[in-house]
C-alpha cells in the first residue's frame, strides 16, 4: 500500500521505527534525491554518492526510533548523516588517486553556433564543479547546502552545527574563493596550449 | 556567465538528476540483512527454514559463478579467468614486450556489479581494492581483484 504523499515525516519515521516498511520506501522516495545530489556535489563521485544514499538511509533505518522531529526536521537529520558519512568518505578515499573525467583535453569540431554555446556552457559547470572540489570541505557544504539546494541558512547551521553568522561568512568566503579560481581558470584557457589528439 | 549565473545553472543541471534505480534495490537487499529489524523479532521456525534456503541458494549460485569463470567460455570482449584466488579480467591485452604497471585502485561494489561482477565486500565496507593494469599508452589492459 502507497501512503499519500501528505503523510508527515515524523509520522514516516515513527512507522519506520516500528517496522513499517512501506514507510521507510516514502520516505526514501521524499529524500533520497537530496542526499544523493549533496553527496555528488561534495565527492563528485556518482558511486560514493550511491554509497552515502545507502548508508545514510541504513542509518536511517537503525536510528528511526531516536529521532525527535522537534530537534531538527527530517531533511536536516539526513543532511547531517550524509554529511558525516561524506567526511568519512573523503577522510578514507584521500589515500586514493582519483582519475577525473576530462583530464584529457578533447578535440571537437562544434557543426554549428548552438552546439557551441552549449559545449561552452558545459565546459563552464564543468570548470564550476572542479572549482567547488576544489575547495575546503567546510566551504564547499556552505555553497552546496545554500547555493545549490537552497537550504536556508538555519538548516544550513543545525546540519553543519555551527551558528548562522558561520555559515553566512563561510559563503562569503567561499563565493570569493570560487570567484578567484574561476578567473583563473579562464584565463589560463586563454592562454594558447599546445594540444594533442588523443 | 557570472559567477551567480553559473551557479544556477549549476543547480538547475543538478536538480534534474535522479538517484539510480538500483540503489534502492541495493539498499532493500542491505535492509534485509540489518540485524535487530523489528521484524527479525518475529522469526520463527518458517522463517528460520526460508533463510537457510537462501543462504544455500547463494552458495549454490556462487560456486555456479566460481565454476562458470573457471570453465564458462568468456564474453568477446571481456575476458575472465581465475589466477590462484584473483579473477583477471582482460581488456586489451597487452604488447609481447609491453611493460605494464599496476595500480591499486579502490572502486565502488556497485561499479564492479555494473560489469557483472559480485563480490563480498571486505570488512562491511562498500568497495573493494583492485589492481588496475596499465600499458604504456596510459590504457587500461586489464583489471584484477582478489575474490
Amino acid at each position: 500500500m502507497r501512503l499519500p504523499d501528505e503523510t508527515a515525516d515524523a509520522d514516516l519515521m515513527q512507522r519506520t521505527a516500528a517496522g513499517d516498511r512501506e514507510a521507510f520506501a516514502t520516505l526514501y522516495r521524499r529524500h533520497s534525491a537530496t542526499v544523493y545530489r549533496f553527496a555528488r556535489l561534495m565527492t563528485g563521485c556518482t558511486a560514493a554518492a550511491e554509497d552515502i544514499v545507502q548508508e545514510a538511509f541504513l542509518s536511517l533505518m537503525r536510528d528511526a526510533a531516536r529521532y525527535d522531529p522537534r530537534r531538527a526536521s527530517l531533511s536536516t537529520y539526513l543532511y547531517g548523516v550524509a554529511r558525516y558519512q561524506t567526511r568519512q568518505r573523503l577522510r578514507r578515499d584521500r589515500r586514493f588517486v582519483t582519475f577525473t573525467a576530462g583530464a584529457v583535453e578533447r578535440l571537437v569540431t562544434a557543426d554549428d553556433a548552438a552546439a557551441g554555446r552549449a559545449m561552452e556552457r558545459q565546459d563552464e559547470l564543468s570548470r564550476l564543479r572542479g572549482a567547488i572540489l576544489a575547495l575546503p570541505s567546510r566551504y564547499r557544504e556552505a555553497i552546496v547546502l545554500c547555493d545549490l539546494q537552497d537550504v536556508s541558512y538555519a538548516d544550513a547551521a543545525a546540519t553543519l552545527g555551527c551558528a548562522v553568522g558561520t555559515v553566512r561568512s563561510r559563503l562569503h568566503r567561499a563565493r570569493a574563493m570560487l570567484g578567484e579560481r574561476l578567473r583563473r581558470a579562464a584565463a589560463h584557457a586563454k592562454e594558447p596550449a599546445m594540444r594533442c589528439a588523443v | 556567465m557570472n559567477l551567480d549565473e553559473q551557479l544556477e545553472a549549476l543547480k538547475h543541471a543538478e536538480n534534474r538528476v535522479a538517484v539510480p534505480a538500483h540503489v534502492e534495490a541495493r539498499l532493500l537487499r542491505a535492509l534485509e540483512e540489518l540485524p535487530g529489524q523489528p521484524a527479525d523479532r518475529r522469526v520463527n521456525r518458517a522463517g528460520v527454514f526460508v533463510a537457510v534456503a537462501l543462504a544455500a541458494g547463494i552458495v549454490v549460485g556462487v560456486t555456479s559463478t566460481v565454476v562458470y569463470f573457471q570453465r564458462g567460455p568468456a564474453p568477446p570482449t571481456l575476458a575472465a579467468e581465475t589466477v590462484g584466488e584473483s579473477v583477471v579480467l582482460v581488456l586489451e591485452p597487452p604488447g609481447v614486450e609491453e611493460t605494464v604497471r599496476v595500480v591499486r585502485i579502490r572502486v565502488a561494489r556497485s561499479a564492479l556489479e555494473s560489469l557483472g561482477i559480485h563480490t563480498v565486500a571486505s570488512q562491511g565496507t562498500d568497495s573493494v581494492e583492485v589492481d588496475v593494469l596499465v600499458g604504456e599508452d596510459g590504457v587500461a589492459r586489464g583489471v584484477r581483484l582478489a575474490m
